[in-house]
């Protein structure tokens, strides 16, 4: 089977599913056993077995069976969770991470010795009272004349089926013979004759492959019939170039090991094992229905993966749509035609909500890039034997998806920064009389035309002192260069390429790699990184993303004939005023708001917007930038909107009094107010 | 000077041409920078951008900046009219509206380049590449380059 079609869809999956283990391991780390918990990672343990068993990764599928093991026995309540077996998962998920990037790498699938982890895991799972878990090795050892491929649970499910309606499982090997030229006919006529008795319900190698001759002389074919033993047997000798075949009943209640062929009746070799392998799926079996009912109870949300081109072209028809529309509303007025405009309402609203969620569809929240966090502190902190405390503020904040593809690597760094050089010992923290477990912080949320991602910690801070007489030393400055920097910019020394404070490089950051390419990658989303710190109280590290491309809610106002935007996020309060409300103060206008004098902006006359009318009204729409507040007169407040902020292009380069455009549902396009430049 | 842009109206094989009145005179520019032709829909005023800049349209969702082609060749301006449409050209993927008084049609010409500068006034010779003589029928071609502002090297 050519799987390379699938890849993308095996990558994809695969690191969704190591997510959530990732997920629920933390949990049941944070919050103790949870059954629910652990039927979901089952489950997923499981997919992520089949899957790489279908795509050929041995590997991968060895070591996630042997979790799915010792999941099923926690499950169960057969094996109490503990440290080591968490720290054992969580080692797997590891492995199976890096397993999963090489071969999305295109290369092999071993890059990691796993066997190391397969025998920690089989021996936790078999030191245990339970019926030892591994055992389709020993199943197949032991039974040679049977089956020599394990039965999953559906074939066993399907046996029991079939014998209670009266049929049987029957066990078929069939050895080609040596001088067998057209392999795969032969094996198409084994089938076909074992059709007409009955239904195949598995072929070992797959049909597929016994199609494309991918077998060497012999194949195993499973098959339910209501035919006996001796009727198989004929039916299959009378296919030439065959060398021998082996019939035997599987009982599925005891299944696969006693099966014995009819032909040859050897006594089973070793009855202790083969019980053991037995006694495992038919428990398995019984215990299914149970899983599934757990399952029932647990829905994940559904997703489709959709080129992203299609949607930006998705986007523009939606444009075009909302175009005609007008075109044929202008159409219904003109020729005053009642039922055209009726329809066009009902129209309307089905294209606003068309075109909102083509809008949305491509926001993604952060927490697809901030879920990975949680479990990588908690390995740093482990590792350096601190104890760190991780929140996550805003992960429902949205950004665009090519963003937070690219946003994960920076905060990455951060976040290691903060643990391994913010941070401190817990002894060294209580010394300063602060608590044994440190604070690190990620936050983000919409600050006016930007998303903002913080990452803080309550660690030891940045010595300025100790950067500049770092960075003279490195020679990237001169001592006098040095003197003249203020603190806060001496401590932004930090992103300037080759520096790092690190005293010992570990493992974890400090190779004095890490500020400039933090700093770089951001740039590179036209987006800045700030550093603010305060020795022994912490860091704040401030990631400041523009929203290009993102929808935010702003206010739409009038001024005259014009539609402006105001994004919401810096919006205080809106206002009706009198003129008479309007006061000066050193010949500035001012109005007065719950005690607080608010300069007022005109925003006729700073845009020198036509007057075409005297307003009726006076609005001011009070705003602010940081600290410093503004009222913006306006004509007219006409609601708050869902926007998309486009760039309005290179010819506008400079034209900082607005931070993009967009286009409104009547097709007409707005310009998008930058409060901060025009507070300045 | 104005010869870069003859690369494009390669002068031998004669070349297509949108032409284009800008009150009664013709003008032209090469079929292949040209996106697409629109009727006039509404513009919003861009405040603080240049002068020549008359805003930005709603193109399919996308915003699309419309420069003043008559503001730019320093000629008069005048009202719109049923037959104004905006030239929507591509130039070094720059997607750029030109507000002009109408589309006449596409033509094939030879583009000689004449003694420019009798004819045309000094300060504006640079936003012009040469003029197309159909039996007498003059086509100004534009220099789109020079008149979006754009780097002079060209590829």
């Amino acid at each position: 089977m050519d799987t390379n079609q699938y890849m993308g869809m095996f990558l994809d999956e695969s690191h969704e599913h190591l997510q959530s283990l990732n997920d629920g391991l933390l949990n049941i780390e944070e919050n103790g056993e949870d059954k629910d918990v652990v039927n979901e990672i089952f489950r997923n343990a499981h997919t992520l077995k089949g899957m790489s068993a279908t795509m050929g990764y041995n590997k991968i599928a060895e070591l996630t069976h042997e979790m799915e093991d010792v999941l099923d026995l926690i499950r169960n309540d057969k094996l109490n969770i503990n440290e080591d077996i968490l720290d054992t998962l969580f080692k797997c998920l590891d492995s199976l991470e890096q397993m999963i990037n090489s071969v999305g790498d295109g290369e092999s699938e071993d890059v990691v010795d796993v066997s190391d982890l397969v025998a920690k895991l089989s021996s936790i799972s078999k030191g245990t009272p339970a019926p030892a878990a591994a055992a389709p090795a020993a199943a197949a050892a032991a039974a040679p004349a049977g089956p020599s491929f394990a039965l999953s649970d559906v074939d066993i499910d399907v046996l029991k089926k079939a014998k209670e309606s009266g049929l049987q499982g029957i066990h078929v090997k069939v050895t080609l013979a040596e001088t067998c030229l057209l392999k795969s006919a032969r094996s198409y006529m084994v089938m076909n004759a074992l059709d007409e008795l009955g239904d195949v319900i598995k072929s070992v190698p797959s049909a597929e492959d016994l199609e494309q001759e991918k077998f060497d002389r012999s194949f195993e074919i499973l098959l339910v019939t209501g035919a006996e033993v001796k009727q198989v047997e004929d039916a299959l000798n009378s296919i030439s170039e065959i060398d021998s075949i082996e019939v035997s009943v599987v009982d599925p209640d005891a299944a696969p090991a006693p099966a014995q062929p009819a032909a040859a009746a050897p006594a089973p070799a070793a009855p202790a094992p083969a019980a053991k392998a037995a006694s495992k799926p038919a428990a398995k079996a019984e215990k299914k229905p149970a899983a599934n009912k757990a399952k029932k109870n647990h829905h994940q949300s559904q997703s489709v993966r959709v080129d992203i081109e299609k949607l930006d072209t998705l986007m523009n028809l939606m444009g075009e749509l909302v175009i005609n529309k007008v075109r044929l509303e202008q159409i219904g007025q003109t020729h005053r035609l009642a039922e055209l405009t009726e329809t066009l309402e009902q129209m309307d609203r089905v294209t606003t909500e068309l075109q909102n969620i083509v809008m949305k569809v491509r926001m993604v929240p952060v927490s697809a890039v901030f879920n990975r966090f949680p479990r990588m502190v908690r390995d740093i902190a482990k590792e350096l034997n601190k104890e760190i405390n991780l929140t996550i503020e805003g992960e429902e904040t949205e950004l665009d998806r090519t963003v937070i593809d690219e946003i994960g690597d920076p905060i990455m760094h951060l976040l290691r920064n903060s643990c391994d050089h913010g941070v401190e010992m817990p002894d060294e923290r209580e010394a300063k009389g602060k608590p044994r477990t440190g604070e690190v912080g990620l936050i983000a949320r919409h600050e006016g035309n930007n998303v903002v991602i913080m990452v803080t910690d309550d660690g030891a801070g940045i010595d300025p002192n100790k950067i500049r007489s770092k960075a003279v030393e490195k020679g990237m400055i001169t001592q006098e260069e040095a003197d003249k920097l203020d603190d806060a910019d001496a401590v932004r020394l930090i992103f300037l390429p080759g520096f790092s404070t690190a005293e010992k490089i570990s493992d974890i950051s400090g190779r004095g790699v890490g500020m400039d390419v933090v700093r770089s990658k951001i740039e590179a989303l036209s987006g800045h990184v700030d550093v603010e710190t305060h020795i022994d109280e912490g860091s704040i590290f401030k990631i400041k993303l523009p929203l290009t491309l993102a929808i935010i809610q702003a206010m739409l106002v009038q001024v005259q004939e014009e539609m402006y935007a105001i994004p919401l996020g810096s919006i205080d309060s809106t206002i009706n005023i009198q003129p008479t409300d309007i006061k000066t103060v050193q010949n500035r206008e001012v109005i007065v708001l719950r005690g607080e004098i608010i300069p007022i902006i005109r925003m006729e006359q700073t845009l020198q917007v036509p007057h075409v009318k005297d307003a009726e009204d006076i609005f001011v729409v009070v705003v602010h930038a940081g600290e410093a507040k503004a009222g913006i007169v306006v004509d007219k407040l006409i609601g708050q909107q869902e926007i998309v902020i486009k760039t309005l292009g290179s010819l506008f380069t400079g034209l900082k009094m607005f931070s993009g455009a967009t286009v409104l549902g009547d097709g007409r396009v707005a310009l998008i107010l930058d409060v901060a430049t025009m507070i300045q | 000077m104005a010869n870069e842009e003859n690369k494009d109206t390669a002068m031998d094989e004669g070349i297509q041409v949108v032409a284009f009145k800008l009150h009664d005179e013709e003008y032209g520019v090469s079929i292949l920078n040209v996106q697409e032709i629109h009727n006039l829909t509404d513009i919003t005023r861009v405040p603080f951008s240049a002068d020549f800049i008359k805003g930005v349209i709603n193109l399919r969702g996308s915003v699309l900046p419309v420069i003043d082609l008559k503001q730019r060749l320093g000629l008069a301006e005048s009202e719109y009219t049923d037959s104004t449409r905006i030239i929507t050209v591509n130039v070094d993927d720059l997607l750029v509206g030109m507000l002009v008084d109408a589309v006449t049609e596409v033509l094939t010409i030879n583009s000689k380049p004449i003694d420019t500068k009798k004819a045309i006034n000094e300060k504006d010779i640079k936003y012009i590449s040469g003029i197309g003589n159909i039996d007498g029928r003059l086509i100004i071609m534009l220099n789109l380059r020079e008149i979006l502002g754009l780097p002079k090297e060209a590829k």
